[in-house]
């Protein structure tokens, strides 16, 4: 008896121990387990084959409970059925994580200010790991670009489902594509990132787990695209199929049923009319509507879905059907709920950072908030941790001034060379930044690569008002009338008037540098506008001086050319040469002819987006662009600033942030679907 | 006997004196037996001067040129006569040294050289101002010998708080002048004539008024905020901006004018001046008005304050004045922050004048009211 | 009796036009802001990230209906306004009847509150203060009253904000505790509200009640030197009696006059306050729509929804005032 009992006993053990559990790898500690092929994630062949084991699967206990939270939601079955075949299996920073808990975030406003807490759930086919230069999949299996990038091939994950259950597949890719970015019934003009050359791109679904990506002109920013940016290039068309005129013939009565007016205005409820996933979901502009659609919300495939939305906030709970487990073979996330609060005020948000009302937040947390939160770190139970930032501070002469004499005066080399070191940037460091800022010149790429001289970092950028003095002496700009002031060659005093927002610069910054420029005899009188007030100026060509913060990184550079080519800068940034642009877009019909220099760095932009990153010729372009940019002080860079980060102590597999920008899409790459509470 | 007539002499000349007294020394007389009123008359004098002169009384200059790079959000510093070496008859200040990193969460750390003196002097020549706009000048009341001295402190860029009040409670006034006066007389013409007159001319100057005085002051900011030239300095900007103010702060008055004219045109006094053939503005100005004067005293002295509250408020908003421009309202933005609320209290000494400047006006308003009711004697 | 009907039409009319009057302003001064809805809405989204070029504010112009001719956009709005459907948000996206909902009835009972709270305190005490020969007293009173004009609100919000925060280690923020938010109305959601509520409601009061308090006292000090009175204490009547059946009833009138606009007054300081306590009712969404976001729609919406507040208010009271008092009656009816 006890023989039988002892055998059966090891009859279920012995198969156990033949292949032992995986051992919980963590990026600390990897347990000797080969990394795989990319760096902090396996896929669940991968893992099991390189740690020689067999992975269980766990689920969180409270998921049926979250799960019927979720309106529409079918009843949960096995996680089995609920996970792909081919699982993400991520390997968490330091431990493996407890379920449970409530991560509170703040936003400015639905649509203001929400990207940091966006990232925090994002998903999309591929990431940037946490060294911001690897792109390694994520919703894709594998993704594989053919020789002159003209052609992505991705591939998909067997068995991944939407957050109702229902199957994601290619399809979702190519309806997408069409049939919401392409339809100019729902995005009215197909966004720059959807586009190669200009031209549509043909997606084709191979098959159920493959898609293809056919580009009419190269364009390797297109992966850099779903790396670093908001989209999420999929969509249910499953749900959103079934209401869209143009693939389904009776999606409009089908809308009319629910109380809308069309096909298009119920997707529109839905889906909004851009990418962006913060747009208000139906449970905040149905009304009436509301009780009888079969969804409160776009299914999706993040970490966490909407169950609930008002004007003052939104509340999430972790979505059943969520591809990742950790390398213990628990279902990520770990975080049950998240609360997401809208505050406008600053002063307001820095008061529920200071008693710890928040568990992550860099967005909008300033530099100069930072002795009072490093003051409360202990008492409201947070850390507070200073990192570089993307873009800085930057200023231009408008090269393209209505007045004749001024826009000479600009355009001249000299001057803004003697502008330029005319500026106390290490004083303006210690005064503004706490010197923790680091005083440089702009040079376009931010960060530098490492293929360009770093000498350009450096341009023109020590202080030297002797400098500034003989170069405006040269110039011409002498004080003619004696009153101490410099004045224009034809006689008038020559005033140099600078509209700032806030926004752009803090106006310490600003202050400090106009009273450089007056030491050097340039009077600068400044007066602080509105972003708006700024833009319409800048928009009529009415400033003199431009300043915005400026700056992208050389990934988001392969995409988005508009730094290079005049007027410099989107809509809402900072643009020295309205006039050349206007040249540019009118084919010289109107506008000022822009230099020759301007018009090789339009050829060194185009030619640098289509040539394979990483070659040797994309570097020497790379290095052209960054010698003509910094050398014509188009903008001039004053102090590259850190900026801080709050996280909270109770919030565990948090690394340190590379930076803290939106560039690269804020927490993705840090992989927030492994962050856990303690209590 | 002659004790008597020489006292009802004295007394005489009394009666006489009060019996010839125009009104406005009689208004004076009343004022000058109220304590409290005396007391903010006294303080609202002396910050109007400090306003007038603040150029000469302030020791440097309250712009970023004349900040302090080695001074920055630094407490007040009081001059002492005696330290430990001694005493003695000017006073001074000792230097201090300051570091401040990350380890020390970006505060200031102070260290105070007990054996060096910085000694004040008075009458120094230091930088350049012009009073009144036109008188160029340099001398400052006091100073030090080296170094600066900041009595309240100073700023984040190390602008010197003391400087900058002074002057900022002579912009704050300059505007709220302006404002004031415009509204007030605004509000005189068009109440009186809607009061007096009544009837059809009354409800459709109602209708008006209200409406004015239903617009929220946001929206009108934003766009006059928009109709600004650029080229205008800040302060022409707010120049602009009072006047505006005043235009839409007239209906509050005038809406009490009106309705006190109402009830009183039906008095006899009124009656007695129109049968003797006054024009209705004359009746208005010369006997309707002044009974109202109370109120109307009132009324302008309150909306002064008021004046600089809305500014402040707009300002905060981010529609009204900013750094670098000098008025009490930019000074109390720069109190609303946490950081300052916690740590820098001496942010907060302007906010103490703007809140003294409005108590005195205030109670100089009740004093003058008091004053000016001819009626008071009979009760008081 | 006609007469009377007949001017109480008169004044329904001119309120009317009021109202019609003030929505064409507030909509053009809107106009006249640079930085329309499309712009704002793209400029959240370029601080995220995005870039953003002319092309695309065009879209969204034309898509939220911006590119009609501004007349046509009042036009329409001002129809549905007058029928309480106010269209949409252009930067929330929400309709804005629903978005609004109780939320206007709740700011407009918190500065209904101050108000009251106002009067509440000003009445007795300017009465007192200019009967009073106790100068301490009056000293005392009038300086507590004062200081509420003298210091901001928002300064005095964001004062006790902080001490709640750093002493009390609670935010005070927020009109409902989490449990009462989105639960329909009852006794304890009453309750919770008027637990937070006291908060506006006193700040806000403070300074109304200085301005209510300096008006009242210069009211009383004039009535309480005229004949009648002296008449009737001559006769024997004194003490609060004589003060209330005199001199008080007369004073009111010219403030029962402009309950309206201190209404109006109080409605302008509430958005600031708002805002910092993060009381998300209409005062500060009013703010957000005006200064943020230039939301033309939901600003739109707020300030007829006041206007007609505050204009119902002023013809009840010129209505009362021309029932009671006989002087102002007379002098309407000529």
């Amino acid at each position: 008896m006890k023989n039988l009992l002892l055998s059966g006993v090891a009859a279920i053990v012995l198969p156990g121990a033949a292949l032992a559990n995986c051992p919980a790898v963590t990026v600390e500690n990897a347990q000797g387990v080969a990394p795989g092929a990319f760096p902090q994630q396996y896929d669940l062949a991968e893992f099991e084959a390189a740690a020689d084991c067999k992975l269980t699967l766990a689920a969180n206990p409270a998921m049926a409970k979250l799960n019927a939270r979720i309106f529409g939601n079918p009843e949960l079955p096995a996680l089995a059925e609920r996970l792909p075949a081919e699982p993400l299996v991520a390997a968490p920073y330091t431990s493996v994580g407890k379920y449970g808990g409530q991560f509170d975030a703040l936003s400015n406003a639905t649509e203001s200010g929400t990207s940091d807490f966006l990232s925090v759930r994002h998903t999309s086919l591929v990431r940037y790991t946490d060294d911001l230069q690897t792109i390694v999949p994520h919703v894709a299996k594998s993704f594989t670009w053919n020789d002159d990038f003209t052609q992505l091939t991705v591939e998909l994950r067997a068995g991944h489902k939407w957050s109702d259950g229902a199957a994601f597949t290619s399809a979702d890719i190519v309806f997408w594509y069409n049939n919401l970015m392409m339809d100019t019934n729902v995005i009215a003009e197909a966004k720059g990132y959807a586009l190669a050359g200009g031209e549509p791109m043909e997606v084709v679904a191979l098959d159920e787990t493959t898609v293809q990506f056919n580009l009419k002109a190269p364009k390797p920013g297109l992966i850099e695209t779903f790396a670093a940016q908001y989209v999420q290039p999929y969509q249910p068309v499953h749900f959103l199929g079934q209401f869209h005129p143009a693939i389904n013939a009776d999606a409009d009565a089908k809308a009319q049923a629910l109380g809308y007016e069309n096909g298009y205005d119920l997707i529109k409820a839905y889906y909004g009319n851009s990418d962006w996933a913060d747009t208000p979901s139906p449970m905040l502009t149905a009304g009436d509507k509301l009780a009888g659609l079969p969804k409160h919300a776009t299914p999706t495939l993040e970490s966490h879905i909407v169950v609930n939305e008002t004007a003052e906030g939104r509340h999430y709970v972790a979505n059943p059907y969520f591809f990742m487990v950790d390398t213990a073979g628990n279902q990520l996330p770990y975080i049950n709920e998240l609360d997401e609060v809208y505050i406008g005020d600053e002063e307001v948000r820095t008061l529920k950072l200071l008693n710890g009302e928040v568990d992550y937040k860099s967005q909008a947390v300033n530099l100069s908030s930072a002795p009072v939160l490093l003051e409360g770190q202990e008492k409201g139970g947070y850390a507070i941790d200073v990192r570089p930032t993307i873009s800085m501070p930057a200023l231009g002469f408008n090269l393209t001034h209505d007045n004749e004499a001024m826009r000479a005066v600009f355009n001249d080399i000299r001057f803004r060379t003697a502008m330029s070191v005319a500026i106390n940037r290490d004083e303006i460091n210690e005064t503004v930044y706490f010197g923790l800022g680091t005083p440089q010149q702009y040079v376009g790429f931010s960060p530098l690569p490492d293929y360009v001289d770093a000498k350009w970092a450096s341009h023109e950028a020590e202080f030297d008002a002797a400098k500034a003095n003989a170069l405006l002496d040269e110039m011409g700009l002498v004080d003619a009338d004696g009153d101490g002031d410099r004045d224009l060659p034809n006689g008038e005093p020559f005033t140099l008037n600078w509209q700032f927002a806030t926004q752009a610069a803090p106006a310490q910054l600003v202050e400090l540098v106009a009273q450089n420029w007056t030491d050097v005899g340039v009077t600068t009188n400044i007066k602080e506008v509105t972003s708006d007030e700024y833009r319409s100026a800048q928009s009529s060509n009415k400033l003199d001086v431009v300043n915005w913060v400026v700056g992208q990184p050389a990934g988001a550079i392969l995409g988005d050319n508009q730094l290079w080519t005049p007027p410099f800068s989107d809509y809402f940034g900072a643009r020295p040469a309205m006039g050349w642009g206007e040249y540019i877009s009118s084919n010289g019909a109107e506008g000022i002819e822009p230099p020759a220099w301007a018009m090789s760095l339009i050829d060194d932009i185009n030619a640098f987006q289509s040539t394979q990153p990483g070659s040797d010729a994309q570097k020497e372009i790379g290095a052209r662009m960054v010698e003509t940019m910094t050398s014509s002080l188009t903008f001039i860079g004053v102090v590259s600033a850190p900026a801080p980060i709050y996280v909270s102590t109770k919030l565990n597999n948090v690394p340190q942030f590379k930076t803290s920008s939106y560039e690269f899409y804020r927490t993705y790459p840090y992989r927030p679907a492994q962050w856990w509470l303690s209590e | 006997m002659t004790e008597m007539t020489h006292t009802s002499a004295r007394d005489q000349k009394k009666k006489e004196a009060y019996f010839t007294a125009s009104q406005g020394q009689l208004i004076w007389a009343r004022f000058k037996k109220q304590k409290a009123a005396m007391v903010a008359a006294v303080i609202l004098m002396a910050l109007i001067l400090s306003g007038i002169f603040a150029p000469f009384l302030s020791p440097y200059d309250p712009t970023v040129a004349g900040r302090d790079k080695d001074y920055l959000n630094g407490a007040p510093q009081i001059p002492q006569f005696c330290d430990k070496n001694g005493c003695s008859m000017r006073p001074f200040v000792h230097p201090v040294t300051r570091e401040r990193s990350l380890a020390t969460n970006f505060r200031w750390v102070e260290k105070i050289n007990d054996d060096e003196r910085n000694y004040m002097q008075f009458f120094v020549r230091g930088d350049d101002y012009t009073l009144f706009g036109f008188i160029p000048g340099n001398i400052h009341l006091f100073g030090l010998t080296e170094g600066q001295i900041h009595l309240f402190g100073t700023d984040s860029a190390g602008k010197d708080i003391f400087s900058r009040t002074l002057h900022a409670v002579w912009t704050s006034l300059q505007v709220g002048t302006m404002g004031v006066v415009i509204s007030f007389v605004l509000a005189l013409v068009i109440g009186g004539i809607s009061g007096y007159y009544g009837g059809w001319l009354d409800s459709v100057i109602q209708m008006v008024t209200d409406a004015i005085r239903t617009v929220p002051a946001i929206p009108l900011f934003m766009a006059i905020a928009a109709f600004v030239p650029p080229d205008w300095s800040a302060e022409t900007r707010f120049f602009f901006i009072s006047m505006i103010l005043g235009l839409i702060g007239w209906p509050t008055l005038a809406r009490r004018v009106r309705t006190h004219l109402l009830t009183e045109r039906n008095q006899e006094y009124v009656l007695a001046a129109q049968l003797c053939g006054a024009s209705g503005s004359h009746v208005i100005r010369r006997h309707l008005l002044p009974s109202f004067t109370s109120y109307i005293i009132v009324d302008l002295v309150i909306s002064f304050p008021y004046m600089v509250l809305s500014e402040t408020a707009l300002s905060f908003i981010g529609l009204g004045l900013k750094d670098p421009v000098n008025s009490l309202g930019v000074m109390l933005q720069n109190v609303t922050k946490a950081d300052v609320l916690l740590n820098y209290h001496w942010y907060f000494i302007p906010v103490i004048f703007f809140i003294t400047l409005v108590m005195a006006f205030v109670f100089v308003g009740d004093g003058l009211r008091d004053a000016a009711d001819p009626y008071s004697e009979t009760r008081k | 009796m006609l007469q009377f009907a007949r001017f109480a039409a008169t004044r329904a009319v001119m309120a009317l036009i009021t109202l019609v009057i003030v929505s064409l302003v507030v909509f053009s001064l809107m106009e006249l802001v640079p930085g329309d809805c499309a712009e704002r809405y793209l400029a959240y989204k370029n601080t995220q990230g995005q870039a953003i070029t002319l092309a695309d504010i065009e879209a969204e112009r034309i898509r939220l209906g911006l590119d009609r001719a501004f007349l046509t956009r009042w036009g329409d709005w001002l129809v549905g306004a007058f029928q309480g459907d106010f269209g949409e948000s252009c930067i929330l996206r929400v309709n804005i009847a629903q978005l609004l909902g109780s939320k206007f009835w709740i700011s407009l009972s918190i500065c209904l509150g101050s108000l009251l709270l106002a009067y509440m305190i000003a009445i007795p005490v300017g009465i007192i203060s200019a009967a009073s020969r106790n100068a301490t007293m009056n000293n005392i009173l009038r300086v507590v009253s004062y200081l509420g004009l003298a210091m901001p609100n928002f300064l005095l919000a964001l004062m006790i904000m902080l001490i709640a925060t750093v002493y009390f280690g609670n935010t005070l923020t927020g009109l409902f505790s989490p449990e009462y938010k989105d639960v329909p109305w009852s006794w304890g959601k009453f309750v919770d509200l008027v637990s937070h509520a006291w908060l506006p409601v006193f700040i806000l009061g403070w300074s109304a009640t200085a301005f209510a308090l300096q008006t009242v006292r210069a009211l009383m000090s004039d009535e309480i030197g005229k004949l009648y009175v002296t008449a009737a204490s001559a006769r024997g009547i004194h003490g609060t009696r004589l003060l209330w059946r005199y001199p008080a009833r007369h004073a009111l009138g010219p403030i029962v006059n402009s309950l309206g606009f201190d209404l109006n007054r109080i409605f302008n300081e509430l958005p600031v306050v708002a805002l910092i306590l993060t009381l998300t009712e209409a005062g500060s969404l009013l703010l957000e729509a005006l200064a943020r976001s230039n939301d033309q729609q939901l600003a739109g919406a707020i300030i007829f929804l006041l206007t007609a507040s505050i204009v119902v208010l002023n013809f009840a009271t010129d209505i009362l005032l021309a029932a009671i008092d006989p002087r102002v009656r007379k002098s309407i009816l000529r």
